[in-house]
């Protein structure tokens, strides 16, 4: 049994570099591995560049493609830190990596600490961590005792967690390439079709930009205003619950706490009102501006710039002045305007 | 894959988890000792989980393609639980079956996959489906933890279930990075939903039909669980309180932290953590506040000129 304390990352893999999501949470995994007296160590799937402020990478090998295999990764998981013991396993709390995290968690049999937006170890050894429940209006604060023959899993939503200052980087890991052997069992569910969501537009979780409509759109054809504009502004559209269910927009484009959580550079709302519901999905919006015919609505409390008047002679205005300015989507702003950003 | 062990099947046999949760949309307060003090009492305030709603209606679906279909539908909660399986029943689920004990005080995730999986190795369902998490304060863990009690393959996250009539495993779709993804998995095997529709409104007749159901209930005893089963320590993670949250400090100033430590402190003067409540609103003539938008669009890098 390895008696090193270690504290581990988990990164995901995108085309051989760690997700955002992943390296911002690099830097809550080393403070809290300084906090434990451990090393930080990341674990990834595949080659991939070695992370800033990793003692040490492990590049999990598999001898099949974890995408065709979803039992693979967190059958290999497990096994691995049933074999190195980590005091911590922190998985960014994403819509890919937070069901491995509990599915880790209970291959292990490890207590688990999901969606944190706050961690902090005790002088009791205990870590102390806090995560949003009952649809974000009460705040659950967990404790979980740390032992050394124990990991405790974490999941964390790394654009809620609060903005530390940098640990000392270590200048480059040691990427240590860790075979896996799969058994038969891991083998049972297979993928077997891939198809990309229909309609071609950039999927919400991922967009920088999301123009979203509610029931003040009115209509399905309406959508087609707001594409034109997300389309200008370089994103994707999105819409409440109350479009989807009256069939203007698909369901996978749903915002809110029945649908998809988004952290865009800029939310733009239109004819929604912001139902609690629906803030719930968009609150970590970096940005968001909306435009509703009335004053009073909630979304105006949360938006950084807000137009009261009727989305039907705002949006086709806005578009015509974008195109007359010869404006269009700055593709690269974000990479700029991003704090930390690579 | 075709598991070579499992045959064609005639019948499928589907059981559906269902959680009952604390209304989010209702009154909430928690008290000194973090305990949920919803409104109403009796029943008010608490509802059938959303992502338990999908589980059923893909259930129910499955029903619908699949000719020789049992849709069980199985929650773990007092009495007052019942009216979350009496809606399924309405919705068109064939049978209901609660599982409680007086001792079953608070459970925990694993608590309630372990009491589950005793009930629903009686049901010898082909599959189970369950929600993802719950809006309350799901984890995330039951589905899993079930998978594993009942020792069944697992996938999560999915939006659609097939079974077609002679085949010996299904076809389950989920939604991941702008992809639909196709799996196909052996049954008997666990499903957790993510995504789906909302199921349509149950008939009058059904809703008053299923309202005279007796629903039948098992308890520790009728589970054979030992007595010092519901004691045995868990895996270690405690809520230990439950409070309105705190307003964020970092997200709200949306001050780069790579600043030099004047121009943060500006930043945070300037814009701050009330900045959003106090965001630019504009009311009036649309030509105006358009050129406005476009000239805040602009200023916050969105669009290049």
């Amino acid at each position: 049994m390895n008696e090193r304390r270690i504290v581990w990352v988990y990164l995901e893999n995108r085309n051989g570099e760690a997700s955002t999501p992943s390296l911002s949470l690099l830097r809550e995994g080393a403070r809290l591995a300084v906090a434990a007296g451990a090393a930080l160590e990341a674990v990834a799937f595949g080659p991939i560049a070695p992370p800033p402020g990793a003692a040490k990478l492990l590049d999990v090998r598999l001898s099949l493609a974890p995408e065709k295999y979803p039992c693979l990764r967190r059958r290999a998981l497990a096994r691995l830190a049933g074999e190195h013991n980590p005091l911590i396993f922190l998985f960014p709390a994403t819509t890919e990596s937070r069901t491995l995290a509990a599915l880790t968690a209970v291959e292990l049999a490890a207590p688990l600490a999901p969606d944190c937006t706050f961690l902090r170890i005790a002088e009791d050894a205990t870590l102390h961590a806090a995560r949003e429940a009952y649809a974000g209006r009460l705040s659950e604060t967990i404790h979980v005792r740390l032992e050394a023959r124990r990991t405790a899993v974490v999941s964390a939503l790394p654009e809620s967690l609060p903005a530390r200052a940098a640990q000392p980087c270590e200048p480059r890991a040691e990427t240590v390439v860790v075979p896996f052997e799969h058994d038969e069992d891991d083998l049972r569910i297979r993928l077997v079709d891939r198809r990309t969501v229909t309609g071609g537009d950039e999927d919400v979780g991922d967009a920088e930009v999301v123009v979203s409509g509610g029931r003040g759109v009115g209509a399905k054809e309406n959508f087609e205003l707001l594409r034109r504009l997300a389309e200008l502004l370089g994103g994707t559209v999105a819409g409440t619950r109350g479009a989807v269910e009256r069939g203007w927009i698909e369901r996978g484009r749903q915002v809110g706490q029945t649908g998809r959580t988004v952290a865009p550079e800029l939310y733009f709302a239109c004819g929604l009102s912001g139902a609690p519901q629906h803030l719930l999905g968009m609150k970590n919006s970096r940005r968001v501006a909306a435009v509703n015919t009335d004053a009073h609505a909630p979304i105006f409390a949360v938006a950084d710039f807000g137009v009261v008047g009727d989305l039907f002679e705002v949006v086709p205005a806005l578009i015509e002045k974008i195109g007359a300015a010869g404006a269009s989507a700055d593709r690269d702003r974000f990479s700029r305007l991003l704090p930390g950003s690579r | 894959m075709q598991d070579k062990e499992t045959k064609p099947r005639k019948k499928l046999n589907v059981a559906v988890c269902l959680a009952e949760v604390t209304d989010p949309e209702g009154p909430l307060r928690a008290d000194a000792a973090g305990v949920i003090t919803a409104p109403g009492g009796g029943g008010g305030g608490f509802r059938l989980d959303a992502r338990s709603e999908f589980a059923l209606e893909i259930a129910l679906r499955l029903k619908r393609s699949f000719p020789e279909t049992t849709v069980h539908a199985v929650t773990l909660g007092p009495a007052r639980s019942e009216s979350v399986l009496r809606r399924a029943l309405a919705a068109g689920a064939d049978a209901a079956l609660r599982v409680w004990d007086a001792s079953f005080d608070a459970p925990t995730p694993l608590f309630t996959a372990r009491a589950l999986a005793a009930a629903l190795k009686r049901l010898r369902p082909d599959a189970v489906l369950c929600g993802s998490r719950t809006t309350d304060s799901g984890t995330g863990l039951v589905g899993p933890a079930l998978a594993a009690a009942l020792d069944l393959p697992f996938l999560g996250d999915v939006s659609d279930l097939h079974v077609a009539p002679a085949a010996a495993s299904a076809l389950a779709a989920c939604r991941r990075r702008g992809a639909t993804l196709t799996f196909e998995c052996p049954l008997p095997a666990l499903f957790s939903v993510e995504h789906g529709k909302n199921c349509p409104p149950a008939p009058l007749r059904s809703i008053i039909r299923a309202g005279r159901e007796k629903i039948p209930a098992l308890d520790r005893e009728d589970l054979k669980l030992s007595p010092d089963w519901t004691d045995a320590p868990g895996p270690g993670a405690r809520v230990v309180k439950l409070t309105a949250p705190k307003p964020k400090d970092k997200r709200g100033l949306g001050v780069p932290e790579n600043l030099p430590p004047r121009d943060r402190l500006a930043g945070i003067l300037t814009g701050g953590l009330s900045g959003k409540k106090h965001g630019i609103r504009l009311e009036g003539a649309a030509p105006v506040n358009i050129e406005k938008l476009f000239e805040w669009l602009a200023g916050e890098g969105i669009i290049q000129r």
